[in-house]
């Protein structure tokens, strides 16, 4: 039964799986003077940015809470796309251990996404501290963003194990990942929500990120539960978010095959 | 004492192809091929030739044999570690082994520059599949063995290349496996170090596992193993008591490949008379069965050529030959030759090899026959040469 010796590997790789998350975030932060500063920098850009610019592009008072909004968003995103981006790259940049040594190489793209995971949760404790200070500390609804944080982990785990495979076989997926990366901003809602969108929101809701990042500002934000319909100013349907979940989780289950399956010419590809 | 998951390797059959070139190593290759089915044409002349750097490879190591792998460059014996140790599968046929299998090869890949030497401990323990808590465990052990103590908080990025493999080794070495994968990678570090290495190669071996180790040292795998294979091109060459296999793969690097038919002498056996054991300074006979096929070509053939070669080294530590020792091999037809040698040579293995020598083209005209011996320490010299000293004490 391959789904069986597939968990039981996974259930192997876990304390590999900690140690290549520990190295991942040794290295960033424990070696740069800087340490969590640039966790916190990212978020602060955002919330920044957006302050500024929300105005100008709307003509609203500045400093309204849509600023708060676009920082939850950006955080979301830019942690997918850090994610993705260092889970494409995560086999090639260890090329000299994936060569020689066996191990549970899925281990490589997980922990890759896993640390962009703790980024992101040290970039949603600066949004949440703000709207805490902003507009008063959020409901219990704001321990719905557990659950979006980890589709979006889950959904990024998947394209990670699938790319990682990918960029093995062509050279060239890198820049295609960071291509579709590029272009993935403009038809995720990031800057602006759903609602404030109008008719090119509507076309976002097809976008498996979309109930992500909106589910995340109705949750911390707004502070209104996910499983009302009409949440978050109208379009909210709870559906969407299952929807992602479950194909988030599907896609996994693909992946880790797929990645099984290539894993033995992987040695020779480098 | 070794784990009751302890089981034979066994390799059964196993063949592993290759591409040569890759076809098409990005997206946008394959992309434009679907766009134009004239260039596929073009791609069909560039199609991958197979090339089997593994054919037809079977063996067994039973626990506690100590399997050596001889082979020249380009003999399969990388593709075989890798086979061995799972980094790859084969194209056909069955690897088994059974338990953790230990690797000493790659000692320090996992090993991350920015990392100090305690951080990098645990991570390889992970890549290699030691528990953390048996990492844990272990700690000052391995840090001892490698004799990194005070540096085992520094980044390993300002280790000296002896400390950094001395650290991989000890980490590889301190996972109690229940079969054993060695490299040559002992030529790191310095020669103390080496020799605590084979040392500790040398327990885990004692502890009833399966061993393999591949190394070009043909004096290591002598002293170490108990069996060999020698690998040629990607097939078995030869498989058996270590000695003969290091002794067969060191005469054939080292002469002809294949019989000249049209040779005026052919050789058929080199026997060994008694023991192949002797100890320094003492006497070795052998016996060479030939036949003079042509003897009108005698003069510019050497019939029976004999070297002695040290099979630590490889070297020709010395050469005779009939007409050099004043036997005259003039008719045609069947001879038999005794040759008694004096092993004025230090300890180990040697081989006694023979073979028509043409001179006029400077060449053997088939592969070498050998007898191997192994000499023994008489504990009368040490050195190069045995002088068989004698000495008589004329006063005191």
């Amino acid at each position: 039964m391959p789904l069986a010796r597939l968990t039981r590997e996974y259930l192997d790789g876990r304390e590999l799986l900690w140690q290549f998350v520990a190295r991942e975030l040794r290295v960033r932060y424990h070696q740069a003077a800087l340490g969590l500063a640039w966790a916190v920098l990212l978020p602060a850009l955002f919330v920044g940015g957006a302050a500024l610019l929300r105005p100008a592009l709307t003509g609203a008072a500045p400093g309204g809470s849509g600023a708060l909004d676009t920082a939850i968003r950006g955080v979301l995103w830019s942690g997918f796309s850090a994610a993705i981006a260092g889970g494409t790259s995560s086999l090639i940049a260890n090329a000299a251990l994936v060569g020689k040594v066996a191990f549970v190489r899925e281990m490589l793209p997980l922990s890759a996404v896993l640390a962009v995971g703790v980024d992101m949760l040290v970039g949603l404790t600066v949004v949440i501290a703000w709207r805490l200070v902003a507009v008063g500390a959020p409901s219990w609804n704001v321990l719905w963003i557990v659950p979006v944080v980890l589709v979006l982990l889950l959904l990024a785990a998947a394209l990670a194990l699938l790319l990682s495979a990918a960029q093995l076989f062509f050279r060239d997926v890198k820049f295609a990942v960071q291509a579709a990366l590029t272009a993935g901003v403009f038809v995720t809602p990031v800057l602006f929500g759903v609602e404030e969108l109008g008719r090119a929101g509507q076309w976002m809701q097809w976008n498996p990120l979309t109930p992500l990042l909106e589910g995340a500002r109705i949750a911390v934000i707004d502070g209104e539960s996910l499983l009302h319909r009409g949440a978050g100013g109208g379009w909210w349907d709870p559906a969407a978010l299952a929807a992602t979940a479950v194909g988030a989780l599907v896609l996994f289950g693909i992946a880790a095959v797929l990645f099984d399956q290539l894993e033995d010419r992987f040695a020779e590809r480098l | 004492m070794a784990s009751s998951r302890v089981g034979p390797i066994e390799v059964e059959g196993v063949g592993k192809r290759f591409r040569r070139g890759v076809r098409h190593d990005s997206l946008r290759d394959v992309i434009a091929s679907w766009f134009s089915s004239a260039s596929s044409r073009d791609t069909a002349a560039a199609v991958p030739r197979d090339f089997w750097a593994l054919e037809d490879v079977s063996f067994t190591v039973a626990p506690g044999e100590v399997l050596g792998v001889i082979g020249a460059n380009g003999a399969g014996k990388s593709t075989l570690l890798k086979l061995l140790t799972r980094v790859m599968r084969p194209t056909v046929g069955r690897i088994r082994t059974s338990g953790r299998l230990g690797a000493l090869l790659e000692l320090a890949a996992g090993f991350h520059p920015d990392l100090s030497g305690r951080e990098n401990v645990f991570l390889q323990a992970a890549i290699l599949g030691m528990p953390q808590r048996e990492a844990r465990r272990r700690f000052d052990e391995i840090v001892a063995f490698a004799g990194v103590e005070a540096f085992i908080d520094t980044p390993v990025k300002r280790y000296s290349s002896g400390m950094h493999a001395r650290l991989g080794f000890s980490i590889a070495a301190h996972l109690e496996p229940d079969a054993l994968i060695i490299d040559e990678v002992l030529s790191v570090g310095d020669f103390q170090f080496q020799a605590r290495a084979y040392e500790r190669m040398r327990q885990l071996a004692r502890r009833g596992i399966p061993v393999v180790l591949v190394s070009h040292q043909l004096e290591r795998l002598a002293e170490f193993c108990t069996t060999g294979i020698v690998l040629e091109r990607g097939r078995v060459g030869m498989t058996g008591a270590v000695r003969e296999c290091t002794a067969w793969y060191v005469s054939r690097a080292a002469t002809a490949s294949a019989p000249d038919p049209d040779a005026a002498v052919h050789l058929e056996r080199i026997v060994l008379d008694g023991s192949d054991d002797v100890v320094s300074g003492q006497h070795v006979t052998v016996r060479i069965v030939g036949q003079v096929r042509d003897a009108s070509r005698l003069a510019s053939v050497e019939p029976v050529g004999l070297r002695l070669r040290s099979l630590g080294t490889g070297e020709v530590v010395s050469v005779t030959s009939s007409t050099r020792c004043g036997v005259p091999i003039t008719r045609a037809g069947a001879f038999s030759l005794q040759v008694t040698l004096q092993c004025n040579v230090p300890a180990g293995p040697y081989a006694i090899e023979v073979h028509p020598w043409d001179r006029e083209r400077e060449r053997t005209t088939q592969p070498s026959l050998a007898a191997t011996i192994t000499v023994r320490d008489g504990a009368s010299f040490v050195g190069r040469v045995q002088l068989n000293p004698q000495m008589v004490l004329e006063s005191s």
